[in-house]
């Protein structure tokens, strides 16, 4: 008996009452057709265009590693510019970056396998693994911005602090990633056994390792690993939402911080988290079809345009509660939290403020999304890559901007601006994430399984 | 099967929740002493740190050799200055026998008694790019002489910044500067111990015990002169 | 060996809950075996746990010689480069027409930046200059151990705040959270640093190290709960303030003579 089937039978009166919305569309015998439709179909590609970008990518990723490298043997107060002062640099805005998106890839891709809301069951496992793989770049971020990062892992556990705010978000985003990767393996064990029956040799080996083992690809499994990720899906939605609130409370809960300081922020990172996650996902379901040259059915069609959708409501209430922040902050001359907005408003970081954050990042993708003839699949694609530049700078902003302003006498502003070193290693990150998704899409089933069902 | 395995998650389930408010608990009710394990290291950290070597040893361990030294700082000036804070820590010189460094420049004088706009207005201050510029500091002023006798006195030797041997010290007037002033009349008050004394309304500090009440103006000045 | 599931499932119950009760009831064990220990040596135990500390500043007797800065430095053996320091001294200068300049000359290798001028400030006139020695001000609630995620940094019996340098991960949030701007990472050991009050020389009975050698007794240190010591004399003689009070962090270092806009 597989460990898989052992649950099963444990739990399975209990999971018989939350069946997968996705589940009358999905059936064995239809991946089986998908299967060879995409080998088939995989003839089309042009491997070796796909191998350079691959190996352009990994080059970037080393670099990035090496950099880390040379970053914990020089010590990072020589090569990093967030050291004295600035304590956090666009390492950990990075980190911000990538988790809250990752959040809003596991809470959109949910919206369709947990709650069966309207077409985004399609996003299925590729949200899930984009968003794995954004945790994990996430982590590597902030790995590298920490001076003992191996520390972490023994001292996390062996003397917590229950108070510390970044406790629970370490705690919280290593619940989500494991809830991820549970969901991911339910969503495509039977696929993945699948080919680990029709290929031979090192593959189907490498199948059946990511199967568990378990092979079993009878209809009756495929009903209960849906259930189970379902279950683990809801899992997936409460830790991203506690993560992602805590992450603003790392921010929001420091009294020394008065910009930083407030409900504000957990707030601001949860709409944020949807905006990213419906950004990242329109763009790169779109860049897969584009780049593959696959014909996009009427429903992905119509799923882009649905997250196009999500993604303006979202960012319009984005756009207000950023306003409502700023006005409330300049207007109330409180000290600390004025400052910090003015740097923004019109001090050094003006230039990521208006021009990326807000024009680039919002007005502009908005106008896209309103005008009624950019409401395209290619409109959502380009408004969706300017939102994810414009929440990057965002991102920037808000860990940067908070640090600026100086807690002692002494200067009248600090400054920071990141070093070679720092911008190699986000890159290095960028690349990395980049890699990992290519390779995920070529060698694990990540395609709306139930897109052309009926 | 089934229902053994709902008794051990139920079981699990009462005993995690137990534990979680046994740990919980203690934070909540900020007894912090009752957490597992925090106790042990804090207590190792505390120890360990307390047991980091000393630098700097004290006036009293200075005295303890050098007496002839400390009787004549006691009645200068510099009284409140301790040793090392013009000697350099001592600890090593104690220990191993390595020679503390006196730094006797002009600049070493100027960190206190440079003229700032910062320092308060009563402190003794010169402007070190005027005031003698020529003259090493020790060649007029002895900042271990004794307060009845002088401080400032007229160049008996040539010597240069850099000649920072010093010269015996002659007799001459002390510039008013130093420990706290009295703020009050001395009319009619001639007895200090009447009021300062070990007890008393505004009692002398521990570690001015031992000193004579006739004493107390040769360093406490009235406030304004 | 074959074991039966129901065997194999009844040991790993058992396991399991030994493992708890031992867990659960480590902290009284613990308790207990410390207690006896504390009893065993009382001198050095007892003096270290009973003092509270308290720490004050003479804001107008400083004359920014900055001996307590390289005294600190010397002590601790904190990086001489300017930028880090465990304390530090602020020169402010308040002009006729409101304006707040500040600066904070720094102690490094060649002494104070040599005897440093009076700051030129450009069409303003300086109605009033001071010190403003900083340090570590040991919170009674402090932010900075309450965001440390693994629990590095800790409030000591005798109510200064320490740093577990083996247990300190760097992540830098005690140094944002911390209002005071009182910690800093050393770039030698890559873990967060702050000064101690010299909890080495306070646990032998010496003066911290920059209380030692002010020239001028700006700096005032002693027992709180000694209404003799010079510290609690201070208090209760002049009129104090600590920093940040809005904050609710309690600072115990206390200043006297301080001018409004100190931050």
């Amino acid at each position: 008996m597989t460990i898989l089937q052992r649950l099963g039978t444990g739990g399975s009166r209990l999971l018989s009452l939350i069946p997968h919305p996705a589940m009358g569309k999905w059936s064995v015998a239809r991946f089986k057709e998908l299967r060879h439709a995409t080998l088939s179909g995989a003839k089309e590609l042009a491997p070796s265009r796909l191998d350079v970008w691959l190996a352009l990518l990994l080059a970037m990723g080393v670099l990035g590693f090496l950099a880390i490298v040379v970053g914990f043997l020089q010590g990072h107060e020589k090569v990093f510019n967030a050291e004295l002062g600035v304590p956090w640099g666009i390492l950990i805005s990075t980190y911000v970056f990538f988790v809250v998106s990752a959040s809003g890839m596991c809470l959109i891709s949910s919206l369709g396998h947990v709650f069966g809301v309207g077409r985004f069951h399609l996003l299925g496992r590729r949200a899930v693994f984009l968003a794995i793989i954004t945790l994990f770049a996430g982590f590597v971020a902030i790995g590298a911005e920490l001076e003992r990062p191996w520390r972490m892992l023994i001292y996390v556990g062996l003397s917590p602090n229950l108070s510390s705010a970044i406790w629970w978000m370490g705690a919280l985003y290593g619940l989500e990633l494991i809830f991820l990767i549970a969901e991911l393996f339910f969503l495509s064990r039977v696929e993945i056994a699948i080919r680990s029956r029709e290929s031979s040799g090192l593959a189907a080996w490498f199948y059946r390792v990511l199967a568990l083992g378990s092979l079993d690809t009878s209809e009756e499994a495929l009903r209960k690993n849906m259930r189970f990720a379902r279950l683990v899906g809801i899992g997936g939605v409460l830790a991203a939402i506690a993560a992602t609130s805590i992450l603003g409370g790392v921010f929001g809960l420091l009294g020394a911080k008065s910009s930083w300081y407030g409900p504000y922020m957990p707030i601001y990172l949860i709409l944020s988290a949807f905006v990213s996650g419906a950004a990242i996902l329109a763009l790169v379901t779109l860049l897969n079809y584009r780049l593959t040259r696959m014909e996009m059915s009427s429903e992905v069609k119509g799923l882009l345009i649905d997250l196009g959708r999500l993604l303006l409501l979202f960012l319009g209430i984005l756009l207000f509660i950023l306003v409502v922040n700023t006005i409330v902050g300049l207007y109330g001359n409180i000290p600390g939290k004025s400052e910090a907005l003015m740097l923004l408003v019109s001090g050094p970081l003006s230039l990521p403020f208006w021009g990326l954050e807000v024009v680039l990042g919002m007005l502009v993708p908005l106008f896209i999304l309103l005008n009624p003839r950019t409401q395209t699949v290619s409109g959502v694609g380009l408004a969706s890559l300017l939102v994810v530049i414009g929440l990057f700078a965002a991102r920037y902003d808000l860990v940067i901007a908070g640090q600026l302003v100086p807690v002692v006498g002494g200067a009248e502003t600090l400054s920071y601006i990141p070093s070679y070193t720092e911008a190699l290693i986000v890159a290095g990150v960028f690349a990395f994430c980049a890699f990992l998704y290519t390779l995920g899409e070529r060698v694990l089933p990540l395609g709306e399984s139930g897109s052309r069902h009926d | 099967m089934n229902r053994k395995i709902k008794i051990v998650l139920c079981l699990l389930a009462v005993v995690t929740g137990a534990v979680g408010l046994w740990q919980l608990a203690p934070r909540l009710l900020e007894q912090r002493g009752l957490y597992f394990g925090e106790q042990v290291y804090q207590a190792e950290t505390e120890e360990r740190t307390s047991l980091l070597p000393i630098q700097y040893a004290g006036s009293q361990v200075c005295s303890q050799c050098h007496q002839a030294q400390h009787r004549g700082w006691q009645e200068s000036e510099h009284l409140t200055v301790a040793c090392e804070a013009c000697h350099g820590p001592g600890q090593a010189h104690v220990e191993e026998g390595a020679k503390p460094s006196l730094d006797a420049s002009r600049e070493a004088c100027g960190t206190c008694h440079n003229e700032l706009a910062a320092r308060p207005g009563a402190f003794p201050q010169i402007d070190l790019a005027q005031h003698n510029s020529q003259l090493a500091c020790i060649a007029c002023h002895n900042p271990m002489g004794t307060a009845r006798q002088v401080s400032l006195v007229v160049p008996t030797s040539t010597a240069t910044p850099s000649d920072t041997t010093p010269t015996p010290w002659p007799s001459g007037v002390i510039e008013p500067s130093g420990p706290p002033r009295i703020p009050h009349s001395l009319e009619g008050r001639s007895a200090c111990m009447a009021c300062h004394g070990s007890t008393g309304f505004k009692p002398f500090p521990a570690d001015h015990a031992g000193r004579a009440g006739d004493l107390c103006q040769s360093c406490h000045r009235r406030e304004g002169t | 060996m074959k074991v039966s599931r129901r065997k194999f499932l009844r040991m790993s119950v058992q396991t399991l809950g030994g493992g708890i009760v031992l867990y659960v009831a480590s902290p009284a064990i613990l308790r207990a075996a410390l207690q006896e220990e504390a009893t065993g040596t009382p001198a050095a135990e007892l003096t270290r746990e009973e003092h509270s500390w308290g720490f004050a500043i003479d804001v107008r007797r400083c004359i920014g010689c900055h001996k307590c800065v390289q005294a600190c430095k010397l002590e601790n053996g904190v990086p001489l480069e300017p930028e880090y320091r465990r304390t530090w001294v602020e020169r402010y200068e308040i002009s006729e027409d409101g304006a707040v300049f500040v600066d904070s000359v720094s102690w490094g290798q060649d002494g104070p930046e040599s005897i440093y001028p009076n700051a030129k400030r450009n069409g303003h006139e300086s109605a009033k200059s001071f010190f403003v020695p900083k340090l570590c001000n040991q919170c009674e609630n402090p932010p900075c151990v309450q965001v440390c995620p693994v629990s590095a940094t800790f409030k000591a019996r005798n109510g200064v705040i320490l740093v577990d340098g083996r247990r300190c991960i760097g992540c830098k949030y005690c140094i944002v959270a911390c209002p005071y701007g009182a910690r800093f990472l050393n770039p030698e050991t890559r873990v967060a640093e702050k000064c101690t009050w010299c909890y080495h020389r306070i646990t032998r009975g010496l003066l911290p190290a920059c209380v030692q050698v002010c020239p001028v007794g700006a700096r005032v240190f002693g027992d709180m709960k000694d209404p003799e010591s010079p510290v609690r004399r201070l208090i209760r003689e002049e009129m104090t303030q600590v920093l940040k009070s809005a904050l609710g962090t309690k600072p115990k270092v206390y200043y006297a003579g301080l001018q409004e806009g100190v931050r």
